[in-house]
């Protein structure tokens, strides 16, 4: 009898050590899984975002590079013939014609490369490029007012700079495709929290926000989107509180 | 009499010998230093300071406006004029703000940069109408300036509203003309007529005006 029960409890305590044991491992394993998959699903969106980052510096080099060579060749060649029109006789057929043409050509290299590459951030920073930009656009008929604090904008970096001025740039594009706005006020500041920009309008609130079926892959939002991963920043849409749509890009400092 | 001695910083070769050649071409003129860029010009000023000199704006190394500063530390008697293919307001601020006496752009015609030599070494300083604008329009919107005009608020036609917003962004008469399908000298009769309204001499009262009285934006 005391053997048959020795044997049962050793096999009870067997089956139960057995038991606990498959228990214990697939809770391991199912750890090991979990961590492993977070790991791979990081890694995922490092390398998405690895990606996105290469994808705009490619494009914005490439663009620089276009820019500056229109600009500092072409730009240059196009200026220095006015030297050698100058010199010709203003009376013979054409010349005058001729200044004006290379004049102009002049006008469009420069536009072109600074579509391209705007010349005012390159050279001073994000503050002025936003005002320029805004100054661009008084021959539409919605009312543009810029204004920003006193801080110096120049010790981040161009890169950056100029991913929030491609934000604002297409940020003002929805607007005057989509909103009916009349006013829209743009915001540069500095605080606690890192730089901000706070672009508003009093429009119909219906820019779209998402790629939709009306809106299918929106470019601009795409661009914005990935932008404001570029920078490490975050970006808030909200009604106004009458009419219109407030957005808030923020890029922390660390 | 005596000649005018000009240095020049370009990072162009193309525009610097251009530049050189007519310079020279001008009598009286005598362009004393060339230089490859920024740090080259502030080099070569060392016992050799020209009455003026003409710095192009985006340099590799040292831009125009970052060496303009320096020279007007280092050589106060040496009068530095930008001529650059910039024309954004932001730059021809940001370069008066710095010491520099005029701002030329490479699009205007060739002569203007004579024209704005000799007005340096006459008036210490050259204003065209573009710069003008840009710095009256900044200085009445900051308030530092409040411009009082004879006549009350003036009563403009809707088209001398439509000539009056033209001329703030620098379209020339002919410009206005194209836009408005009118003649040239229908323009020059409104622009006339504007003038007299709020007894303005020049383009620049006109502007004055209408960013007082919020007829632009700016």
């Amino acid at each position: 009898m005391q053997e048959i029960n020795i044997i049962v409890i050793l096999g009870t305590a067997a089956m139960l050590f057995l038991a606990i044991g498959i228990i214990v491992f697939i809770v391991v394993y199912q750890r090991k899984m979990f961590a492993k998959q977070n790991q791979i699903s990081k890694i995922r969106l490092e390398n998405q975002e690895k990606l996105i980052k290469a994808e705009i510096d490619t494009k914005e080099r490439e663009q620089r590079r276009i820019a500056q060579e229109l600009h500092d060749d072409i730009g240059a060649s196009l200026s220095s013939m006015r030297f050698i029109v100058g010199k010709m006789d203003p009376k013979l057929e054409g010349v005058k014609e001729l200044g004006a043409t290379v004049s102009r050509s002049t006008q469009s290299v420069r536009r072109i490369s600074n579509d391209l590459l705007p010349h005012v951030l390159e050279e001073l920073s994000i503050k002025e490029a936003l005002g320029n930009l805004v100054n661009n656009l008084e021959c539409i008929p919605i009312d543009f007012t810029y204004t920003s604090d006193d801080n110096d904008y120049s010790f981040l970096e161009k890169d950056v700079q100029l991913a929030m001025f491609r934000i604002v740039q297409e940020l003002i594009n929805n607007i005057m495709k989509y909103a009916e706005a009349k006013n829209v006020t743009i915001n540069l500041s500095r605080s606690n929290e890192g730089i901000m920009i706070v672009v508003s309008d009093d429009g119909n609130g219906n820019i779209p926000e998402q790629d939709t079926l009306k809106h299918p892959r929106t470019l601009g939002l795409k661009n914005i989107q990935s932008r404001v991963q570029y920078i490490g920043g975050s970006i808030k849409r909200e009604k106004n509180p009458q009419r219109g749509t407030k957005v808030t890009i923020i890029k922390p400092l660390v | 009499m005596k000649s005018v001695t000009i240095g020049i910083a370009e990072d162009q070769e193309i525009y610097r010998n251009g530049l050189v050649g007519m310079l020279n071409g001008v009598q009286n003129f005598k362009v004393t230093i060339v230089a490859e860029d920024g740090k080259d010009m502030l080099m070569k000023l060392k016992g050799n300071e020209p009455d003026v000199v003409l710095l192009d704006y985006r340099m590799g190394g040292m831009n125009g406006v970052d060496t303009a500063k320096k020279i007007y530390r280092r050589h106060p008697n040496v009068r530095v004029l930008i001529l650059s293919m910039y024309d954004a307001h932001e730059f021809v601020i940001r370069a008066i703000e710095n010491g520099v006496c005029g701002y030329i752009t490479k699009d205007d015609d060739p002569k203007e940069i004579i024209t704005a030599i000799e007005s340096v070494i006459s008036t210490g300083y050259y204003l065209n109408d573009r710069t003008s604008r840009i710095l009256i329009t900044r200085m009445v919107k900051s308030g530092q300036v409040q411009p009082k005009f004879e006549t009350e608020e003036a009563q403009f036609s809707n088209i001398e509203v439509d000539v009056i917003q033209l001329i703030c962004q620098e379209h020339s008469t002919y410009e206005i003309s194209k836009k408005l399908y009118k003649s040239k000298r229908t323009i020059d009769g409104h622009r006339a007529s504007i003038m007299k309204k709020i007894n303005a001499k020049n383009v620049t009262g006109i502007v004055m005006y209408a960013v007082k009285n919020n007829i632009v934006q700016v």
